[in-house]
């Protein structure tokens, strides 16, 4: 902050520097602006030169804009009532009300693992996705992939017709050829017959595999799934015996160890452990007894982001740390070598910290490290009494394929001539396979393929067949959440393309009689759902009551520790991480615009995967933002462009997987860069002897780090917990100007509610659901990456991301930035046309009739959250119209927007409390960010009503507003991040 | 060529071998008697193709949206505002020359004057394009004028862009008034001397009836100098556009109204530079014309 204000010359900025706040930390958003470099000003002063560009016109285009000026000029651009035939139901469907949506519990599946979903239908088009909150992997909030389902579903890129090689066939054709095949294997029990699959939880397919297993017993089915979690359950065998599911309670941790566990973003549980995580960090409920969190990550995490001390360490070093601790904490293990200084104070203070909390603290392990430093963490948290009070275990939740039956031995098996029928279902080995097995290769040895999927992806162009799959909105399933509890999915509407579920191929392998999807899930929960009573409640409600395992309490053996464990040297080459891109995952949802275009947590980055690398080592090989390289890994090379990580572990390079695809669909293909090129499978998380070398091209990243940047004010506010219980309101006791300063103008008369919003700094952790949630609600356009690096990004709620401290090892922070709503807005006596304006219950409105596009609102806004369609952004046509929300006006070129604090469902809400005579209760009206949000950071109601919870909120002392000397009277306000520094460390970086 | 009426010209303006015919006769033959020759058609045409490639850029600016110019959020005017700014200087320019010379009592300042009013209405005009041009919907500028609408919208006065509206067009009115006042005695006399009915039918429409009398000579005097003293006046209406930008960040808090400049760099270099720099030009396209009629031949 300072350093900014100082070389803008904006010094007064100082003076509203809250004092705990000066003291401190200096917040910066990226190394430019905390190197301060020419560069950077260069930057920020004329911000994006470019032009030109469309103009390359033929002789034809050329006469038609020519003419199109002056019929353009005359057209007021108004729209007419679409031209197509419309029909009413001659029955209407139980239960439907034209035009009110109707919302249906379901589930939707993330690498396996079940979330519960409520979605919400209009009219039978499925179009926003909201958690449910009976359902333990969401508690109502959802993440990012559940909110970009439903784009996924209406995506018109996805595969529509069955394929047989190059020519369109029936269904009637796919099920003789696969009908002629099940009697072939019949013969020889499926000798030459494979089934690879995804994770799967669904206890109905894995009802089916048993079949098929009994059915053909020389087939095997195998699993293949990017980043899975392959060392977890091998971990849980080590220690246990036998594969373990895992369950983190994060709300009764005290103190937590994360060794490179991400586990607020984790697949399966990330939502709910959110959840927990921020309920126990919460000052208001813990009265100050915060948790605490400690992190040792190779590569910057959210969960890194959120700890009170991060230590950047290379992945292969943390499994040596962890021998250390190990040792310390009383367990019998080799440990070659000794700590340096700074790992040394960490040691003392961990150990002293979780001693302190036996029984209340928790080692989790990310999922990237070996399974022996799993079985580790099983000993430890057993060893700090830890089982059963914030750890426990139960039968896996994943249905294991058992030895021989990874991606690996497949291929084996094909490249042996072994394999002559091989049904891949809902999987993209040709893309996402590592590079050693050449998984190209051995498919063409397999004379029959069959695929399975949403797209005609790189496996689908190479199978004999592909099935266009049923979205999992369209079809009947089931699946388990990561504590074990099963929900069914219900299809929200009927398959857009004809598409054929997992569910139904297997029934056609197995020659079921049973094919329909929804007979099957209904016969696989027969006996717990006997009746049609209990099936409807089970669809209701969106869970199958008391389906979650059973906590399993078993001895943990420390004997594996004696064995032969991989003990790396500590080398000084630069090891090599693959991590799933935190937007797209695996390449899964590469031609999803949204999540494309969702600026990556920590990078803020948009359409790209650069290779992560430390400060340290980018200065080492000189290189910048944007700079190629090379990267050599075992005589396979990769050319990507770098990016400079804050936080990074010095000798860490990190490589996102899901870009480079190359039959993606029309918006994933050619976007970013195929890591997957890189990987082995013998090292598929790290792997260490990685060369680099700066090519000297240049590559334009598409980041939104410096939008809207607002140069330098006092927007974030941090303290420590001490500093809290010293002074309460330390977020404001610097403000020069507190609460409402005069002003010349009047007050607006109160109105009948006073719509406000607060924002928890302190339990955001950036995970960005609110984007994406906004963004489906009210029809947010993509824009595409040449839109975004010319800063004109439409996403409502943006999450600015700051840091404070040095660059190798920075504390970083999330703020949510939606509209203000300020009660003086800045914007509204601006507009000369009027289109922004003030109404009676304190919202600041946006009037796209009215508006003409003057951009002054904009440019007068301090808070710049005013988006502008800058060309024409929503394209009419595909599929993709049927995913907007009908309450929301779809804007047009030319036109300013911005939030709204979702006042289609306030005015939802007040149509219901008029229709029942009474006033809107508290909590009724959700806005789509606050309903998405993991942790609870967004409230929003009736600021006029103090029993409200967001009056509760404002009350907080920790509540602040963002520039709140320009008096504009934000609605719209901040609770205070707090961190629990431990005393023992607070004199480290961090 | 008011000149030629002889009152308000001394004598002495006159070349040797000169008279007050002799200057009317070579004058309204550059009218009404032109040949064009090559390099005037030469001329028109490199005029008209840069004036179509200008129809066409708007054409394709309507067609594609104001995104074309590469502005982005911060930066939501940049490419207008320079050219509004920029050619509202090159008018303020010519209003300066013209007023100027009448109130330091210049008689030989009518040529010049004609001149620089005319580029001073034609840069209005090309300035007041950008502002329709800038809008995301262009086609609805006339939201800004306060018309008897049906659903009894009425525009935001307390917006400084509605006040520039009009500035803009009381610039316009007032520029248009300013030149074309001057000209109605030079009309007439075209009129007078219209080869063929139609012409003169033409010429006399805009004359209004100008006939040379005392009477309308006097009233031409008082009005012209009136309209003269409009000067200030419009000086002062063009400062609503600086107040476009020195407006803060709140109207209630005046200390951060440097808030926008500092915001937009690029509109901040438009104030320091493009406003004087403009006047500058204005100025300067008029003095080689003012050096060019006074050398003595």
């Amino acid at each position: 902050m300072s350093s900014l204000s100082s070389t803008s010359g904006f010094t007064s900025v100082a003076a509203y520097v809250p004092s705990a706040v000066a003291r401190g930390p200096a917040f910066w958003r990226s190394l430019e602006e905390l190197a301060d470099s020419e560069a950077f000003q260069g930057w920020l002063h004329q911000q994006h030169p470019q032009f030109a560009q469309e103009l390359m016109l033929d002789r034809r285009r050329f006469m038609k804009f020519l003419g199109a000026s002056l019929a353009l000029a005359g057209l007021t651009a108004c729209s007419r009532p679409p031209q197509d035939e419309i029909v009413p139901y001659v029955h209407s469907p139980v239960g439907q009300v034209d035009g009110l949506p109707r919302f249906f519990a379901t589930t939707l599946v993330r690498d396996g693992y079940a979330r519960g979903v409520l979605v919400e239908s209009q009219m039978g088009r499925p179009t926003k996705v909201e958690g449910n909150p009976q359902h333990a992997a969401s508690l109502g909030a959802t993440d990012i992939f559940a909110q970009a389902a439903v784009l996924q579903l209406w995506d018109p890129d996805r595969s529509q017709t069955i394929m047989n090689g190059v020519d369109v066939a029936s269904r009637d054709d796919f099920a003789a050829a696969l009908q002629q095949q099940v009697e072939r294997q019949r013969r020889t029990g499926g000798a030459g017959l494979r089934v690879l699959t995804g994770t799967l939880t669904s206890p109905t397919l894995s009802a089916q595999l048993d079949v098929f297993l009994e059915k053909y017993p020389q087939a095997r089915w195998h699993v293949h799934q990017p980043a899975g979690n392959a060392n977890v359950y091998e971990g849980a065998r080590l220690a246990f015996g036998n594969p373990q599911s895992t369950r983190l309670h994060l709300d009764r941790a005290k103190v937590i160890v994360s060794l490179e566990a991400d586990f607020l973003t984790d697949a399966a549980a990330g939502v709910r452990y959110a959840r927990d995580y921020a309920a126990a960090r919460s000052p208001e409920n813990t009265l100050g007894a915060m948790s605490r969190l400690y992190v040792l990550e190779s590569t910057p995490s959210l969960t890194g982001g959120m700890a009170d001390h991060c230590l950047p360490l290379e992945s292969e070093r943390i499994a040596h740390f962890a021998r250390l601790l190990a040792q310390r904490l009383g367990v019998t293990i080799d440990v070659a070598g000794s700590p340096d200084a700074q790992q040394a104070r960490w040691l003392d203070a961990l150990v002293a910290d979780l001693q302190a909390n036996r029984g209340a603290s928790l080692i989790v392990i990310g999922p990237s490290q070996p399974p022996w430093l799993h079985g580790l963490g099983h000993v430890l948290n057993s060893a700090l009494d830890n089982n059963g009070k914030t750890i426990d275990y139960s039968a896996p939740v994943e249905k294991l394929p058992g030895a021989g039956g990874t991606l690996i031995d497949l291929v084996a098996a094909m490249r042996a001539g072994s394999v002559d029928t091989l049904l891949i279902l809902d999987c993209n080995p040709a893309y996402d396979a590592p590079a050693d097995l050449h998984f190209v290769d051995a498919l063409r040895r397999v004379a029959h393929v069959v695929h399975l999927g949403l797209y005609r992806d790189e496996t689908g162009v190479l199978a004999e067949w592909h099935v266009p799959m049923a979205h999992q909105l369209e079809t009947w399933s089931d699946a388990r959440a990561y504590d074990g509890t099963a929900s069914i999915a219900q299809p929200l509407i009927a398959p857009l393309y004809a598409g054929l579920s997992v569910l139904e191929v297997l029934a056609m392998l197995l020659e079921d009689d049973v094919r329909d999807p929804r007979a099957l899930v209904r016969r696989q929960w027969r006996e717990l759902l006997t009746d049609d009573a209990a099936w409807n409640g089970a669809l209701q409600s969106g869970v199958i009551e008391n389906t979650a395992l059973p906590q399993a309490a078993l001895p943990v053996r420390a004997d594996f520790l004696a064995q032969a464990m991989p003990n790396r040297p500590d080398d000084a080459s630069l090891e090599l991480l693959f991590r799933p891109d935190p937007t797209v995952g695996d390449g899964s949802w590469s031609n999803n615009g949204w999540l494309q275009e969702l600026p990556k947590p920590l990078t803020q980055l948009t359409w790209d995967n650069p290779a992560l690398i430390s400060p340290h080592l980018a200065a080492q090989y000189e290189l910048s933002n944007g700079d190629m390289v090379e990267l050599h890994l075992n005589g396979r090379t990769l050319h990507v462009p770098v990016w400079v990580m804050p936080g990074q572990a010095a000798r860490s390079v990190t490589v996102h997987l899901g870009y480079g695809r190359r039959r993606a669909g029309r918006v994933g293909d050619g976007q970013g860069f195929d890591a997957y090129a890189l990987r082995a499978s013998s090292a598929d998380w790290n792997a260490g002897g990685l060369q680099l070398r700066k090519t000297g091209d240049r590559y334009e990243l598409a980041g939104t780090q410096h939008h809207f940047n607002v140069e330098g004010r006092d927007l974030l506010r941090v303290g420590t917990v001490d500093e809290y219980r010293r002074n309460p309101h330390f977020a404001t006791s610097g403000d020069r100007y507190p609460g409402a300063p005069p002003s010349l103008y009047p007050d607006y008369p109160p109105g009948e509610y006073a719509w406000g919003m607060s924002i928890d700094l302190n339990a955001c952790i950036g995970c960005k659901a609110c984007t994406i949630a906004c963004q489906a609600e009210n029809n947010i356009p993509v824009v595409g990456k040449d839109q975004v690096q010319r800063g004109r990004e439409m996403h409502w709620i943006r999450v600015d991301r700051y840091y404070d401290g040095a660059a190798d090892n920075p504390r970083a922070y999330s703020q949510p930035v939606p509209c203000m709503m300020c009660e003086h807005a800045p914007c509204e006596v601006v507009c000369p046309v009027g289109a922004t304006v003030h109404d009676a219950e304190g919202l600041n409105v946006q009037v796209y009739n009215r508006c003409v596009g003057t951009r002054f609102c904009s440019n007068n806004c301090p808070y710049k959250v005013r988006r502008f369609n800058f060309l024409k952004y929503t394209e009419d046509g595909d599929t993709l119209a049927a995913q907007r929300n009908p309450e929301v006006t779809v804007r047009r070129r030319g036109v300013m927007e911005k939030c709204t604090y979702c006042i289609q469902r306030i005015e939802t809400a007040h149509i219901e409390a008029d229709k029942e005579n009474r006033r809107i209760r508290d909590a009724e009206v959700l806005t789509a960010c606050q309903a998405a949000c993991p942790t609870q950071a967004i409230r929003f109601g009736d600021i006029a009503d103090v029993h409200s919870s967001v009056a509760q909120a404002k009350s907080s002392p920790r509540a602040y507003v963002m520039l709140g000397e320009l008096n504009t009277r934000p609605r719209t306000s901040y609770l205070a991040r707090l961190r629990n520094p431990n005393p023992a460390l607070t004199d480290e970086s961090t | 060529m008011s000149a030629v009426f002889g009152d308000a010209a001394s004598p002495s303006l006159l070349a040797r071998g000169q008279t007050h015919a002799t200057v009317t006769e070579a004058i309204s033959a550059i009218t009404l008697h032109r040949h064009f020759g090559w390099y005037w058609l030469a001329g028109f045409a490199s005029a008209l193709a840069l004036c179509l490639l200008l129809v066409f850029g708007v054409g394709w600016l309507l067609h594609q949206g104001v995104g074309i110019w590469g502005i982005n959020m911060p930066v939501a005017w940049a490419f207008a505002i320079c050219n509004y700014v920029w050619w509202i200087g090159i008018g303020m320019g010519g209003t300066f020359i013209s007023g100027a010379l009448y109130l330091a009592r210049k008689d030989w300042r009518n040529s010049i004057n004609r001149y620089a009013e005319a580029m001073t209405v034609f840069a209005v005009a090309v300035s007041g394009i950008f502002p329709i041009l800038h809008l995301g919907r262009p086609w609805f500028f006339y939201w800004l004028f306060p018309y008897p609408d049906v659903m009894n919208v009425w525009p935001q006065w307390r917006s400084s862009l509605e006040w520039d509206f009009f500035a803009i067009l009381a610039y316009l009115t007032v520029s248009i008034l300013y030149w074309y006042v001057g000209m109605i005695p030079d009309l007439a006399t075209l009129r007078d001397r219209a080869p063929t009915l139609g012409l003169a039918r033409f010429y006399g429409f805009f004359a209004l009836g100008w006939r040379g009398e005392a009477r309308q000579w006097r009233r031409f005097e008082t009005r012209d100098s009136r309209c003269r003293w409009f000067f200030p006046c419009t000086a002062w209406l063009l400062w609503i556009s600086p107040r476009l930008w020195c407006r803060g960040g709140t109207r209630r808090s005046f200390r951060h109204s440097s808030l926008p400049a500092r915001c937009f760099p690029v509109l901040r270099w438009c104030w320091c530079s493009a406003y004087p720099c403009a006047a500058c030009s204005g100025c300067r396209i008029t003095s080689p014309m003012c050096i060019w009629l006074t050398w003595p031949k």
